[in-house]
């Protein structure tokens, strides 16, 4: 070989290593720009926060099919995601079809499913999403799953009814998607003893007095509870409450000054949560639709620590009458009302009989977890975090990722005449007159 | 850096002194347009209920197909075609080198392609007037696009740089931005050690975060190092006329 050529061959190996050491550089410390309005590509609160109390090693093994390139690659970001938050986790990602022996003992026949593992434990998802993975990781990493039931029987929201108004189903989609195992208990004469919270969400009839003692008794025993209370709640859950030193006030908050556009001032924001409890706020206020509000027995009874959980904002004012549910519209009374702000939401820790603490949580609302207002705004984030505080002890209090939409129907409703002005517009016009202008060119050359 | 501009403004007006300019610009507007409608309109029939995953992406995947089918065919004169009509050798007589040479006219072709993408914003400004929308994939999809073409063009030029046959430039250029492409498409043909590793190198690969409304600084990195790489490779090429005898 010539020197010239050996020259040439030196130098571009030198620029080809240079440029690879910049490439390996870079992809050491990734730096990214999610401009997704949803933010679909960056990790959520809820999940850095899960993320960082994984003190143990996670392996998270994928399997995907060589043939759908798309699926494998989403599934692929999303995992890096999780691994460049956390180095406590490892990624394997494998083709199925080339990994027969694994897949088999780890008893995966499908593609996109992942399985988790930490120590002894495994686990598998069918469906490899944020919410799902995140999900797992909980689990998986240290926090046991809590079998919850809702009673039913009474006029509670109940977790299989998909019905907008009346159902609570995505509120136990989203207590599933924590580790929640949600399930449905036709009365409350028995609980389960697996039961790790109870939820009474919205009873509108009374419960047989057999049925507060069992839920009296379970508490005493260390037992954790979750009572919902829209206004109007039967005598027989405010006593419940009240034998644990909660007393629900049997008014309604109104706030008309900071009521959302198109509501009627009868929806609680909560403003403040107790943050010897929950220390870090959620990102978004809950709204609660016409709620009522709370009082601490003083003095607490003997053997239950009561505090407050959480407060509306300086502007609501509590209708200690009603008279704004009755009339529809009410005015403040400074002698009679009382202003804001308003306990809305309170804790009973109640010393159990062999050691273990009992914890009811009690709200002044329970329509904010039906499926119409789930969703809504911090919503299911106020859900998550106390029903994480009583059944845990601790609340994780990270905004979730949103919820994927869902079905086919585009958002955009495109007219057939806008639909017109985007091709004449923004199609056929301009290539039709890029294309005169390429013939009017060749034309003038051809004369010249 | 004046003799860069001097010679960027002497290789545009070549270009729209001519039909080529306008005509790639035709048919490089008509393509991204019919995409972008048709794609649109799958959306608002089928896509879902997020304008990132079933519209902005779809579009910016389909666009990146237009500049790989037109980009070679703006490159592929660029040093070629002087070199054949011999212009290049009355270049290297003026006091000039050979990397303002080659800045001079990857810029233009640069510019045209720049032009060439500013065109086609008409179908997203339309539909953002008559539903405004969150311009933030958009933004990013243009991003990853500039950068996509950047180094289309910087391979086109480096294939025009070896050759004095047009057509020959444009066929190499195809044949390793397509190969670049197909070289990440059948992944059950290569281990699982290797296919990461072609992934990484895929140029169409890397333009997968954009289009999806990301922004990742590997993906920067890559393209621009990619673009570095074949345009210092245009320079060598033409370099090697003094032991060659080209020249």
């Amino acid at each position: 070989m010539s020197r010239p050529r050996l020259l040439l061959g030196v130098q571009i190996a030198t620029v080809v290593a240079i440029l690879a050491c910049v490439v390996a550089l870079a992809a050491l410390h990734p730096h990214r720009l999610d401009l997704t309005p949803e933010r679909r590509f960056t990790l959520s609160a809820h999940t850095r926060e899960v993320l960082a109390r994984l003190h143990d090693d996670v392996r998270i093994t994928a399997f995907y099919s060589s043939q759908e390139g798309v699926i494998r690659r989403e599934m692929a970001d999303l995992l890096a995601l999780y691994q460049e938050a956390q180095p406590h986790i490892a990624v394997r990602l494998l083709d199925l079809d080339r990994s027969p022996g694994l897949s088999q003992r780890l008893g995966v026949s499908s593609y996109n499913t992942a399985v988790v593992e930490a120590g002894e434990r495994r686990e598998r998802l069918d469906l490899v999403t944020e919410e799902t993975l995140t999900a797992t990781l909980l689990d998986v990493a240290g926090t046991p799953p809590v079998v919850t039931y809702f009673v039913v029987g009474h006029g509670e929201r109940d977790p299989r009814d998909g019905d907008e108004r009346r159902g609570a189903s995505e509120a136990a989609r989203a207590l599933a998607a924590e580790g929640f195992q949600v399930r449905a208990l036709e009365g409350a004469a028995e609980i389960p003893a697996d039961a790790g919270l109870l939820v009474v969400a919205g009873a509108t009839r009374e419960l047989p007095r057999a049925e507060t003692d069992t839920l009296a008794a379970y508490l005493g025993r260390g037992g954790r509870a979750l009572v919902l209370c829209d206004p109007g709640t039967p005598a027989s859950v405010a006593g419940l409450l009240e034998r644990f030193g909660i007393e629900l006030a049997l008014d309604v908050v109104v706030d008309e000054q900071a009521r959302l556009f198109g509501t009627d001032g009868l929806s609680a924001r909560v403003a403040y949560l107790n943050q010897a409890l929950i220390p870090t706020p959620l990102d978004a206020q809950a709204l609660l639709p016409v709620a009522q509000t709370l009082r601490l027995a003083d003095p607490a009874p003997a053997g239950v620590r009561t505090d407050y959980l959480a407060m509306t904002g300086e502007t609501a004012w509590a209708d200690v009458d009603r008279r704004a549910l009755h009339d529809g519209h009410a005015v403040f009374r400074p002698d009679h009302d009382r202003r804001g702000p308003l306990p809305v939401a309170a804790l009973a820790r109640i010393d159990g009989s062999d050691g273990r603490e009992g914890r009811l949580a009690a709200l002044g609302d329970a329509d904010f977890v039906s499926n119409l207002h789930a969703n809504v705004l911090g919503n299911r984030d106020l859900l998550l975090a106390v029903a994480g505080l009583v059944a845990r002890g601790d609340a994780l209090t990270g905004a979730r990722p949103p919820a994927p939409p869902g079905g086919t129907f585009s958002p955009l409703m495109l007219t057939v005449g806008e639909a017109r002005a985007i091709l004449w517009g923004g199609v056929v016009t301009p290539s039709a007159l890029l294309a005169t202008a390429a013939l009017w060119m060749a034309r003038r050359r051809r004369l010249a | 850096m004046r003799k860069t501009l001097l010679i960027c403004r002497r290789e545009l007006a070549a270009l729209f002194g001519g039909p080529l300019a306008y005509g790639l610009a035709a048919v490089f507007v008509l393509l991204t347009g019919y995409f972008f409608y048709s794609d649109l309109v799958f959306f608002v029939l089928f896509g879902g209920a997020s304008l990132p995953a079933g519209l902005w992406r779809f579009v910016f995947l389909d666009y990146r197909l237009v500049a790989l089918l037109v980009l070679p065919l703006l490159s592929m004169r660029l040093l070629a075609e002087e070199r054949k009509l011999g212009t290049l050798e009355l270049l290297w007589t003026y006091p000039v080198r050979d990397r303002e040479v080659l800045a001079g006219k990857f810029l233009a072709a640069l510019l045209v392609y720049l032009a060439l993408l500013a065109l086609t914003v008409s179908g997203p400004i339309v539909l953002y007037v008559l539903h405004p929308f969150a311009p933030g994939p958009v933004l990013a999809g243009y991003v990853g696009l500039v950068l996509l073409g950047t180094a289309f063009l910087a391979c086109g030029t480096a294939a025009s740089a070896v050759t004095e046959n047009q057509v020959v430039a444009a066929m190499l250029t195809y044949g390793v931005l397509v190969f670049s492409w197909f070289v990440s498409w059948n992944e059950a043909a290569v281990g699982e050690t290797v296919a990461p590793l072609l992934l990484q190198l895929s140029l169409f690969d890397r333009f997968y975060g954009f289009a999806q409304g990301v922004i990742d600084s590997r993906d920067v990195v890559y393209l621009v190092a990619l673009t570095t790489l074949f345009l210092f490779l245009a320079a060598r090429a033409l370099g090697t006329r003094t032991w060659r005898g080209v020249a």
